[in-house]
């Protein structure tokens, strides 16, 4: 007797699905023994933003990306901002009808100097990504994806041709926080981060701090000792407050001091970019230059007051600043 | 002895018979005996493989599901990364 079972080889999950079931990311389906997608050219989510809302503050700074999203996710964070996409199937969202040559000309339209990949999760809308910005590097407008990370080497090293920049959660530093937290694993999300830094794409990366989850300082000296020492200090990161939301709504947002106090051990841990966001007006807003310290990028928001990179380098002491600027 | 206890000493004694007689047929099942060489029920086990556990019975209902795709507007198109098994 012929079977008609399949195994998902995407994410770590590796979802092994009769005929008629759906993947964890209810995104992907067995169809008479075959996997489909139900999210390939029909996004949720249309929107553009300016580039540092992804965040990403050392690419192409000023600029807009044409951002998009489909319904589903393989994680399931309580935390979720964006649930209400992320853990919905196709058939629960209103959605455009977008392929990839229809995004092109909007995209182009708009004047967006990129398009993003972003809201829920990009691996599970892989296929839809994929032709896309293969789509777009042929039209010069550059690829960047908001991710979690929660793939397999494959797929990542096949995408990464295309991608030009991303920005990945790493929301914890053990594997217990991210079992807890989002029912998935650490392990892979860290080696996605290295996959993607060594395929030359421009990282940076986030991590949501959560009161009572991952607010220790032991916390975010572990998470700075291991960016420090697999990535060196010029990887951007990014400390996020987290607001009350899906199923964590009975915690209180992230009290600013907390936040301080991470970007001070990131700082003195040696790392060279650390940021502080969803908290307007804080020092750590802005970029600094790693030798002299001195005032490099002054943002309000997303928009930028005040910029001291010249191709590249510190205005003041000629210090390459990492990034990609132009 | 007098006629009468005789009598009632008979029944009395052919009556306690009849229960323990009674008990024993039902307990017997449940005592166990010896083992015997030939097993007691009639499997008849072979060393043939049986078939991988991957086949299922097929009851999905395969042509609803599609169809409710399809009224949503939802068009699946084959996925990259994935085999059969």
């Amino acid at each position: 007797m012929k079977t008609s079972v399949v195994q998902c080889e995407l994410c770590p999950r590796k979802c092994i699905l009769k005929n008629g079931d759906r993947g964890n990311c209810g995104v992907r389906i067995n169809l008479d023994g075959k996997l489909q997608t139900l999210v390939y050219g029909n996004p949720a989510a249309v929107h553009i933003d300016p580039i540092e809302k992804k965040p990403l503050y050392h690419f192409h700074p000023s600029t807009l990306a044409f951002s998009i999203a489909t319904a589903g996710c393989n994680l399931h964070c309580k935390y979720c901002q964006n649930w209400q996409l992320s853990q919905r199937r196709p058939e629960e969202t209103s959605n455009y009808d977008l392929p990839p040559n229809k995004l092109m000309d909007q995209a182009l339209k708009a004047k967006c100097k990129s398009i993003a990949y972003t809201y829920s999760d990009p691996v599970v809308f892989y296929e839809y990504t994929y032709d896309s910005a293969k789509l777009a590097k042929e039209n010069n407008i550059l690829n960047v994806m908001v991710t979690a990370g929660y793939i397999q080497e494959k797929p990542l090293l096949d995408l990464c041709k295309y991608i030009d920049a991303a920005n990945i959660d790493l929301k914890g530093i053990t594997e217990e926080f991210y079992q807890k937290m989002s029912a998935a694993t650490l392990a892979p999300v860290l080696n996605a981060i290295k996959i993607m830094i060594d395929q030359g794409v421009w990282v940076e990366l986030t991590n949501l701090v959560v009161p009572t989850w991952n607010d220790k300082k032991s916390d975010f000296q572990k998470l700075c000792d291991w960016i420090s020492e697999n990535l060196g200090p010029d990887v951007p990161l990014h400390f996020s407050k987290f607001w009350p939301q899906h199923q964590l709504k009975n915690l209180p947002p992230t009290p600013v001091e907390t936040l301080s106090i991470a970007w001070d051990i990131a700082k003195k841990t040696g790392l060279n970019h650390v940021y502080v966001g969803n908290v307007p007006n804080h020092p750590g807003n802005s970029t600094y230059c790693p030798n002299d310290s001195r005032l490099l990028i002054k943002r309000q928001g997303y928009t930028i007051i005040e910029n001291n990179i010249i191709d590249g380098k510190c205005k003041f002491c000629k210090t390459k600043i990492a990034g990609r600027w132009t | 002895m007098d006629k009468s206890t005789k009598q009632f000493l008979a029944l009395f004694i052919s009556t306690l018979v009849l229960i323990i007689a009674i008990i024993a047929t039902i307990i017997k099942p449940l005592l166990k005996n010896e083992p015997s060489d030939k097993p007691e029920t009639n499997i008849n086990l072979t060393d043939e493989q049986t078939e991988p556990a991957l086949i299922v019975q097929e009851n999905i209902d395969i042509s609803r599901i599609k169809e409710k795709l399809k009224q949503s507007g939802i068009l699946p198109k084959e996925a990259k990364y994935w085999k059969t098994l």
